[in-house]
């Protein structure tokens, strides 16, 4: 019954594709039993909805932001300060970068312990790569992959509108245009082997089918030197 | 008002029915909450859209809940009795029992079943905003709301409720 729970469930969040909505609504027309399920799913989803609700937040502390700009103590010092800080922004501060980059960024830096596959992300285990991190960002979703020996490959797969433009110049990375206007954006650690990220990306643009011919190849090659 | 603050404002109800659900004790529930504001003040405010701002919110009241968790300020167990007095909140008192059961069969899930049963229910997130805030893959997020959902139906069909008022007697 798990897996058809699973469905009702998807079936009362609003959570199935509209053809896995329609079999799901036609098998309860035929079984009066898996239509009682669905009740009672319906009736604890409605019940747990209601828990607490209405109950206001308590209040929000008061105190200073983190944020918090000096009011100079003259006029000059005012303007000196204006200036330095409109310098700094057009000679220090870069360019606020794409979220997909952003992402990348903190997989980079952050423990990764491989966690359960997904359905509908690339399944790169073929290369030795396992799921790390799932995260929707940028309007689309970030999927950071880690490697037995701690090596790291992203992928973001979102709208081309909002993909990190060229090359990040820290690490590898490639734009692969999908249907819809969509893309998928590779990005690979600093130490990852350039034959590994080019056989990643060559699977990766290859699409499914392809897969685990391609990234049987990629196995192939040195990992991560790191 | 700056970005936090509104942010706070927006999703701080749901915020706070998250973390009594975590914690299943009203008092610690206010701390957690008090503590997981303190942080968002602090912190630099998220960039992106509201969903990504959404989870990163829940996300601080999670760790705040792990870390008291981890200095033992948080006892796990179900909702405190007195909370099920039914005159407590004006209401009539099947109604009051009822969401009381409901509440308890909640709070006698498994942690990992119960925080996804909150998120879905309670705080309105789909199942990737879930599987973002507590760094699952759907497919694990969908088993445990499911699985969450069977215990809480089949405790409820079954009248297994703890009989308050039984015991307040």
């Amino acid at each position: 019954m798990s897996g058809m729970d699973e469905r009702l469930n998807g079936l009362l969040d609003g959570e199935l594709s509209p053809t896995e909505a329609s079999d799901t609504a036609r098998a309860l027309r035929d079984d009066p039993a898996l239509a009682a399920r669905l009740a009672g799913l319906a009736e604890v989803r409605a019940a747990a909805t209601a828990i607490d609700a209405g109950l206001p937040a308590p209040a929000i502390p008061q105190g200073p932001d983190r944020r918090r700009w000096r009011r100079p103590g003259t006029l000059a010092g005012g303007v000196a300060l204006a200036l330095s800080a409109a310098a700094a922004v057009f000679v220090l501060l870069p360019a606020r970068e794409p979220p997909a980059l952003a992402a990348h960024r903190s997989f980079l830096a952050a423990a990764a312990e491989a966690i359960e596959s997904d359905v509908g992300l690339p399944d790169l285990s073929y290369a030795g790569l396992r799921l790390a991190r799932v995260e929707p960002v940028g309007g689309g979703i970030y999927a950071g992959y880690v490697g037995p020996r701690g090596c790291r490959l992203g992928l973001w797969l979102g709208p081309r509108g909002n993909a990190p433009a060229g090359e990040g110049g820290e690490w590898r990375s490639e734009t692969v245009a999908q249907a819809n206007d969509r893309v998928t954006w590779i990005a690979a650690a600093p130490a990852m082997d350039a034959g590994r990220f080019a056989a990643l990306a060559e699977a990766v643009r290859a699409g499914p089918v392809a897969n685990a011919a391609l990234l049987a190849g990629a196995v192939a090659r040195s990992a991560c030197l790191s | 008002m700056s970005k936090q603050r509104d942010l706070l404002a927006r999703h701080g109800a749901a915020l706070h029915r998250y973390a009594r659900a975590l914690a299943s004790d009203p008092d610690l529930a206010r701390d957690l909450w008090q503590e997981a504001a303190a942080r968002v003040l602090a912190a630099r405010p998220p960039r992106g859209t509201e969903t990504e701002a959404r989870v990163w919110l829940f996300r601080i009241l999670r760790n705040a809940f792990l870390d008291a968790v981890r200095h033992a300020r948080v006892a796990r167990g179900h909702r405190s009795a007195e909370e099920a007095v039914p005159g407590r909140d004006r209401s009539t008192g099947e109604a009051a029992f009822a969401r009381v059961a409901v509440a308890q069969a909640l709070a006698r899930l498994p942690e990992a079943q119960r925080e996804v049963v909150a998120l879905v229910d309670l705080a309105g997130f789909s199942y990737l905003e879930v599987a973002a805030t507590l760094g699952l893959p759907k497919g694990t997020v969908m088993s445990r709301l499911s699985r969450g959902r069977a215990t809480m139906l089949a405790e409820l069909g079954e009248s297994s409720v703890v009989p308050l008022r039984r015991k307040l007697a």
